[in-house]
């Protein structure tokens, strides 16, 4: 018998086991069958439960994803900002932007006391000069543009290339002495388009952040300046009488405007053009903030005021001249205050720091100004009350002051104009051979002392504890010298 | 004419797609021979755990219905694999299981001890299908001392013999049953029935002695 036979007999006797008819007991049968029908029956549905399921390992994976360190900076950092932005974003945004010309030309229609009052004051060195001085005498047909409307808006417009073209643009305006006679409508048109064009650029750049101060100094600023940069002030400061008017050929040559009576009334058109060409300022400026472009345009009337002034003391003395400053040199004063108040409204920048100082300085500047003609004023007094004066002769005695000394002195002061600097009074100088001395009195008033030695002319006392010195060209001294000779001693 | 059944796998994959039928008809199919290798392979001492044994089997077929794929084996195959792995655990927990390797090493190279060839020749010729009178009765007394060989044998050479020669498993779908090497599977089953072969011809000898 082989193992194949065997195995046969034991499979046999398997199959003849006592639990060879053996079944699962119906209990369990049904628990198995019931639960594989369930099971089943959720087979179905098994795709819709796996919905939910790849969502939240959708979800799982993305807060993994989002919880890697450069992914959370970056998502850290967009969260701020959009923080800070949703906090800005019920703040007037158009504080920050460029005022429209239509805005300054409705601003510029409502009559100011002041503005109105001050048709002529800014006669400003222009930038666009080399437009009112490149015309032809007497070739406009239509209203010709007053020089100073071009000097005011080049006043303000304070862009570098601007300013370093103006003294040249003057000067050769004062060389040609040619009249600003440009077609009044070709020049409207140029101004025109140059205003729609900054206009453009101010838009586009009003887009760029621009640093601003916190909301509560901007609405302090605003409360204290009616949103008008500076340099939109100094436009309505320069309101100018209406186009029409006749323009003087000095004026028109660059020269300043100080002596031409400021009478007539500013037109609102022509004051809202001014302003639109005041607003036209370039990009690289409105993107300044406010105080800093206040103080540049302080800076600036200042520097323009000290050159003003000296050509102003050469021109002859008015009919009644007054030792007090013009009502144009006040209201510019005046301006020139309130820009100074603009300029410290946005003290919140490190650079606003040094604003007094520069401030004290350009006061300082404007008052030299104001007296760098120190005879005018005795001139003016004299001619006024001529009785009140009298003068030391050689030998100390008070003499009468003859019309010789004079015309002396007012050519002097003509002679010296321009020239004169105000020095510290270290003591009584000596007199040389050859000094001309001129000892004047009068009642009331400190006596003032005119001296010529060599080429220097001095003066002391106009006011107490003042003198002020003066080079002259060695002809002139020596010719003065000479004829004060001539004169009784 | 009737259609034929479908096979295993057809029905398992209708299960898996939803067909509670399908399962049903493979629970009839092979519930009496899973029940049975389930029992007779954890003896009359664990004979309480069967019906668990059987369930948790079934169940971990449901569970498993959309995981499951052929690959190479039947479902037959892999439902005797479950029902082998519970069955392992549970001896692993009651302490009964002997290391097959253990066992293994240290018969091998020995040839299964064989009993006298002389015993086998009074046993009677395999049964037809229905034996009657004394050989019914034989053959009876034959099974309840084979299922007592059976006790004695390491549960790895008795569910080798149980899935080849109960189950009709062939040797390797024993081999891929059990997750082991086809010839490790024919040693088991060789060493399987050397031991039931003494031990069946022991007891029958002196029956028809």
């Amino acid at each position: 018998m082989n193992d194949a036979e065997r195995d046969a007999w034991l499979r046999e006797a398997l199959r003849h086991a006592p639990d060879s008819g053996a079944l699962p007991p119906q209990d369990v049968s049904e628990a198995i069958l019931a639960q594989a029908r369930a099971a089943a029956r959720n087979a179905q549905p098994l795709p819709a439960k796996a919905a939910p399921g790849a969502t939240k390992n959708l979800l799982l994976a993305f807060w993994d994803w989002l919880a890697r360190p450069p992914i959370a900076a970056g998502f850290a950092s967009v969260m701020a900002a959009t923080l800070v932005g949703v906090m800005w974003w019920d703040r007037p945004l158009d504080e920050t932007l460029p005022r429209r010309p239509e805005v300054v030309s409705e601003r510029a229609m409502a009559p100011a006391p002041s503005e109105a009052a001050a048709p002529a004051q800014g006669a400003m060195a222009p930038a666009n000069n080399e437009e009112s001085t490149s015309g032809t005498v007497g070739a406009a047909p239509g209203p010709p543009m007053r020089p100073d409307v071009g000097n005011a808006t080049g006043a303000l417009a304070d862009s570098a290339p601007a300013r370093r073209q103006a003294p040249s643009s003057r000067s050769a305006g004062a060389r040609d002495g040619k009249l600003a006679t440009a077609p009044a409508g070709e020049e409207r048109k140029r101004a025109d388009a140059g205003a729609k064009e900054n206009v453009e650029r101010a838009d586009r750049t009003a887009a760029a952040p621009t640093p601003f101060p916190s909301s509560e100094d901007r609405r302090a600023g605003l409360a204290r300046q009616p949103s008008v940069p500076a340099a939109k002030k100094d436009a309505a400061g320069l309101a100018t009488p209406p186009s029409d008017a006749p323009v003087p050929a000095d004026a028109a040559a660059g020269k300043p405007v100080a002596a031409e009576p400021a009478t007539a009334p500013a037109t609102p058109p022509a004051t809202a053009k001014l302003r639109s060409q005041a607003e036209m300022v370039p990009a690289p400026t409105r993107r300044r903030s406010d105080d800093e472009q206040a103080r540049a345009s302080a800076s600036n009337k200042v520097e323009m005021d000290v050159a003003k002034s000296a050509p102003a003391a050469v021109a002859p003395p008015p009919a009644a001249p007054t030792p007090a400053p013009s009502p144009e040199l006040a209201l510019r004063r005046g301006a020139f205050g309130e820009r100074e108040k603009q300029a410290s409204a946005f003290g919140a920048s490190p650079a606003a720091s040094a604003a007094p100082a520069r401030s004290e300085l350009a006061a300082a500047q404007r008052e030299g100004a104001v007296r760098a003609a120190p005879l005018t004023g005795v001139l003016g007094d004299i001619a006024t009350a001529p009785a009140r004066w009298s003068r030391w002769d050689a030998s100390g005695n008070a003499v009468a002051l003859d019309a010789g000394w004079r015309d002396w002195l007012t050519e002097l002061d003509a002679a010296a104009a321009g020239r004169w600097r105000q020095v510290r009074t270290v003591g009584a100088d000596s007199e040389r051979d050859g000094t001309a001395t001129l000892r004047l009195v009068a009642a009331g008033r400190p006596p003032v002392v005119v001296r010529i030695d060599a080429t220097t002319v001095r003066i002391d006392g106009p006011a107490t504890g003042e003198r002020w010195q003066a080079t002259l060209p060695p002809p002139v001294a020596e010719r003065l010298r000479a004829s004060a000779g001539r004169l009784p001693p | 004419m009737a259609t034929p059944d479908p096979s295993d796998d057809a029905l398992m994959k209708a299960y898996a797609a939803g067909d509670a039928a399908a399962f049903e008809q493979l629970y009839r199919r092979h519930q009496a021979a899973l029940y049975r290798f389930v029992r007779r392979l954890l003896g009359n001492a664990l004979s309480a755990q069967t019906d668990e044994v059987f369930q948790d089997t079934w169940l971990r077929v449901v569970h498993a219905r959309q995981r499951w794929q052929p690959q190479g084996a039947t479902f037959r195959t892999w439902l005797f694999t479950l029902a082998h792995h519970r069955v392992i655990d549970l001896l692993r927990r009651s302490g009964r299981e002997i290391s097959s390797d253990a066992l293994e090493a240290a018969s091998e190279g020995d040839e299964p001890w064989q009993p006298e060839a002389a015993a086998w020749q009074h046993w009677p010729a395999p049964a037809g299908a229905a034996p009657q009178g004394d050989e019914l009765a034989f053959w009876r007394r034959a099974g309840e001392k084979l299922l007592d060989c059976l006790e004695q044998l390491p549960p790895p050479q008795r569910s080798a013999f149980l899935l080849h020669h109960d189950d009709g498993l062939t040797l390797d779908e024993v081999a891929h049953a059990l997750e082991v090497g086809f010839e490790t599977a024919k040693t088991r089953l060789r060493y399987a029935m050397s031991k039931l072969r003494t031990c069946m011809g022991a007891y029958l000898e002196p029956v028809h002695r």
